[in-house]
């Protein structure tokens, strides 16, 4: 590889991971080891830059004033200048709508996964049913039927919160959604969110035995991401449904 | 005169059913709404069309610098929505009516657009197929399968079930779904990057030097056929699946010198055909790896 | 999308809490653009103007935040371009690029390092040196964090575009960066020999 090819990677990749081929380029060529370098100094710094400012009060209130004057804003304030923490929680309770529950959710599912896969090598496996403990790696398995339960540290014995609940939690509020609704689209998506839920079992199920196994944690990853993924698509289909 | 009188409302007795049927026709009959739209354009255009109701794309290239969109509507409980900001198509297909059933709410397009057009297509179930486009390309469905056909560019498929079946592509490819299968036919991409969680993939023709290939299936077959005219490394292995070499005549053990991770459980090949040009990764969580070499 | 389904309603508050959810990014957005505050304030003032007359069209195919930006980019280039700034840089990084589009970086030549030179002050100076679409995509991407397929949504452009015209923007903030770095270099050793030759 040439410079001039390293750079045509760069173009498309960004600084992402680099191929074999690019990385063994910039090993002999200190050029391309100063122009990479520069290029993550910008970007380490330009994450460091504020990326919100605080714009004048001025600007909502002629905004709002140039709105009503047009009719867009067709309901006046009951208080002048109301803030979002002067709406009450009234308000606010009534913001959690299902779909901004379900919203939340699957925000939380990505949160929780990130938990639980940068805790995993720590903690002693949580209890299984019998019945998937006995089954083989290679058959179906169906997604864990046991209630949730804490999990114990094995160093400190403290009770620490079982991602696989919340993870259930937020999928059973998902399902609810869609109960009502029997599109060949829901089927299918709900197929799939079982078909990657027994996917995800027999992945955990192989890593309580070899916690160590790269390979296995990366599909766990990526069968993680697809369901968070899957979970707003779902959400996606329960909106223009409902 | 009577006679006449009864004769001429008796007509217009019937003229007056006959509009009335007339008017009545559209609903009874349900007949499709078939609409079109051109649009000039002036650079590579985009063409963005988001189908949240049933049905499918085509998408083909023609010489002309204008896009034309048809659409066939299968009901009046659907919303067509086209807008054109520059070189930039916005074509959007919804559901009007909540409770309308999945045959009522079902838009099906034809899209021509010059040879180098960029595309994002979404839909649920319906077939998304593009034949001769040169541009990058996002095409996102749920159940639809995905048939490209001689395109090139940067293409991005995303689905949950649906199938991809690409011929003769060139560019790079990524695919991600969780139970459709993948199909590369005689490709001429320097970079693919294929995931399926429980569908199978399986790649039919050559590998561009110092391309990068990577095909992972967590529970499906990966399957490749390379020519004798190939040139890569390839690192293939199933963690509780097997690994089937027919092509071992051809496939040299490794020449690089790698460290393999010989402890790690699982079923592993790591080896090289000719110089070892491009890079082939192939990986399965529980499904079967083969190898072979086309005659 | 509850508060959007109420200002599709004409809720004033719920107009107020999209303004307050979205703003501070969309001023930003618009200062780092335009470079002075009465500019931006003007911007952000017109991209909210025309969010919500058009509120009623959105239908939730894409996110909320983009469709905003969008329309705030749209907003921001199209002043700039009654500014008559150089149309050249802008259908540069806007179109697809031709081959000798872009900053060059000599092949091979002796570079001036970067590392731990690369203060918030230097970098949002030369930001502010980019070109109008160079500074977006690197606003966007580097800055607020948008991934490729929404800014391509946000500029109306292919995914490989967006790729291709924000390394263009971080190669040529490194010349503006080294340039500045030089600059410095020579001020200090003109300071020094003024210093000494009012010494003898």
């Amino acid at each position: 590889m040439q410079c001039k090819e390293l750079e045509i990677v760069l173009e498309q990749e960004g600084l992402a991971p680099l191929p074999a081929s690019a990385r063994e380029h910039l090993a002999g060529c200190t050029a391309c080891q100063g122009f990479l370098a520069d290029l993550s100094s910008i970007v380490a710094a330009a994450k460091t830059l504020p990326d919100e400012a605080h714009p004048p009060e001025r600007i909502w209130i002629s905004l709002r004033a140039r709105l009503e004057t047009e009719g867009v804003i067709r309901e006046a304030a009951e208080v002048a200048g109301a803030t979002l923490p002067s709406m009450g929680w009234r308000s606010l309770a009534a913001w959690f709508r299902p779909r901004a529950l379900a919203t939340a959710s699957a925000g939380l599912v990505l949160v929780v996964t990130a938990v639980f896969l940068s805790r995993q090598p720590d903690l002693q496996p949580s209890p299984i049913s019998p019945s998937i403990a006995q089954n083989n790696p290679g058959s179906t398995v169906s997604a864990p039927s046991v209630a949730p339960s804490p999990v114990v540290s094995s160093d400190s014995h403290t009770v620490v919160s079982d991602p696989t609940g919340d993870l259930n939690r937020t999928e059973g509020d998902l399902a609810n959604f869609h109960l009502a609704v029997t599109s060949p689209v829901n089927t299918s998506l709900r197929q799939d969110l079982q078909t990657v839920n027994e996917f995800i079992a027999e992945c955990e199920l192989h890593l309580k035995q070899y916690p160590h196994d790269d390979v296995a944690r990366e599909y766990l990853n990526s069968a993680y991401q697809q369901k968070a993924e899957l979970l707003a698509a779902m959400m996606d289909s329960g909106r223009s449904e409902n | 005169m009577m006679q006449r009188e009864i004769v001429e409302r008796g007509v217009l007795s019937l003229l007056g059913a006959g509009l009335l049927l007339c008017a009545a026709a559209p609903s009874w009959a349900g007949k499709t709404d078939h609409q079109e739209r051109h649009f000039t354009v002036k650079g590579r255009p985009l063409v963005v069309l988001q189908n949240i109701v049933n049905g499918r794309i085509e998408v083909k290239s023609w010489k002309n610098r204008e896009v034309v969109v048809t659409c066939d509507v299968a009901s009046s409980k659907v919303a067509i929505d086209i807008e054109q900001v520059g070189d930039r198509i916005d074509i959007s297909a919804s559901a009007l009516a909540q409770s309308a059933q999945p045959h009522d709410v079902e838009a099906n397009f034809q899209v021509f657009v010059p040879e180098e057009t960029e595309l994002q297509l979404k839909t649920q179930t319906g077939l998304i197929y593009v034949e001769q486009v040169n541009g990058d390309m996002k095409l996102q469905s749920i159940a639809g399968d995905v048939h490209l056909k001689e395109v090139s560019g940067y293409i991005i498929v995303k689905t949950t079930a649906g199938n991809l079946v690409c011929t003769q592509c060139a560019g790079k490819l990524d695919f991600n779904s969780i139970s459709g299968s993948a199909q590369i036919l005689q490709p001429a991409l320097s970079s693919v990057n294929l995931m399926t969680t429980t569908g199978n993939i399986l790649y039919d023709g050559d590998f561009v030097r110092t391309g990068l290939y990577t095909m992972n299936s967590g529970r499906g077959v990966v399957e490749v056929h390379f020519s004798g005219n190939d040139s890569f490394d390839l690192n293939a292995y199933s963690l509780l699946g097997n690994v089937d070499n027919q092509a071992s005549e051809f496939v040299k053990p490794d020449t690089h010198k790698r460290q393999h991770a010989s402890s790690k459980p699982g079923n592993s090949l790591i080896g090289t055909v000719g110089q070892g040009l491009a890079k082939v990764e192939l990986s399965s969580y529980s499904g079967t790896i083969r190898i072979l070499k086309r005659n | 999308m509850e508060a959007i389904r109420r200002a599709q309603a004409g809720d004033a508050a719920a107009f107020e809490f999209l303004y307050q959810m979205h703003g501070r990014r969309v001023y930003a957005l618009c200062l780092r653009m335009v470079g002075n505050p009465a500019d931006a304030e003007d911007l952000m003032q017109e991209a909210f103007l025309q969010l919500f007359r058009k509120i009623g069209t959105f239908r939730g195919e894409s996110a909320f935040s983009t469709w905003l930006h969008r329309m705030t980019v749209n907003v921001v280039l199209m002043r700039l371009r009654k500014k008559s700034l150089p149309t050249d840089s802008l259908e540069e990084t806007l179109e697809p690029d031709a081959e000798n589009s872009g900053p060059k970086r000599d092949v091979g030549a002796p570079d001036l390092r970067l590392s731990g030179a690369v203060d918030r002050v230097n970098l949002e100076r030369s930001i502010g040196k980019l070109p109008p679409g160079y500074k977006t995509v690197f606003v966007l991407h580097d800055v607020q964090g948008y991934e490729h397929n929404e800014i391509a949504s946000i500029m109306g452009c292919s995914v490989g575009n967006s790729k291709s015209q924000l390394h263009k923007a971080r190669t040529r903030l490194r010349e503006l960066l080294q340039e500045e770095i030089r600059e410095q270099a020579r001020q200090e050793r003109q300071a020094a020999r003024s210093q000494s030759d009012a010494g003898d």
